[in-house]
């Protein structure tokens, strides 16, 4: 059995409900001892920022600052892809704890190990 | 990273500008180029990408192409790559 996750997430502000059922499910895969990847691509790019997941929320679930904080301090890792976010204009400098730069090359090496891997 | 290799192999016989070219292309425009190669060639690859190192690595290692040497000091990034033999 592959010991390696990686969740695909496409959104943010723009659907609070996916993107934090993607965290709720990331969680539940570090709590299982689960090597797990969050590839932050289109939209989600911005959740690399501090203070931007803060006041996103869905009904029935955690805020996500708390959900984001437990997956990073119980060794989840943000792999953030640089065209989505240069094409936002977001500042690189600025990353919050656990996040990486990462594109296509080491997301198809995470699979080709062995991840399982869910779209959000 | 280096190799034991005397320099004149670690002589790049083509240079791939990838400019801002990243995620999948990068690797894309490595592959492209790489393929036009022959085996044991070095090819440089100049890239301003932010996961340029990052990528350029995981595609070395599926690809089994060496990546020689790496200079992130520099802007863009610089990349020695030796095709597989």
């Amino acid at each position: 059995m592959s010991s390696k996750l990686l969740i695909n997430l496409t959104t943010a502000k723009d659907n609070p409900d996916k993107t934090v059922v993607a965290f709720v499910v990331a969680n539940a895969g570090v709590a299982a001892g689960q090597e797990v990847v969050i590839f932050l691509n289109i939209e989600s790019v911005r959740l690399a920022i501090p203070g931007y997941a803060d006041d996103i929320v869905s009904e029935g679930f955690k805020p996500l600052k708390e959900l984001l904080t437990s997956f990073i301090d119980n060794g989840g890792k943000l792999w953030v892809c640089p065209p989505c976010f240069n094409a936002r204009g977001l500042d690189k400098d600025n990353l919050i704890k656990s996040a990486t730069f990462a594109g296509g090359a080491p997301v198809v090496e995470f699979l080709a190990q062995g991840a399982a891997s869910l779209s959000y | 990273m280096t190799d034991a290799n005397p320099t004149d192999l670690l002589t790049p016989v083509a240079v791939l500008d990838a400019g801002e070219s990243g995620c999948g292309e990068l690797v894309m425009l490595m592959a492209q180029h790489m393929k036009a190669l022959p085996p044991n060639a070095v090819l440089e690859v100049r890239a301003y990408d932010l996961a340029a190192a990052v990528d350029i690595a995981a595609w070395c290692r599926m690809t089994g192409n060496r990546l020689l040497e790496q200079n992130l000091n520099t802007k863009p990034n610089r990349f020695l790559i030796q095709k597989r033999g």
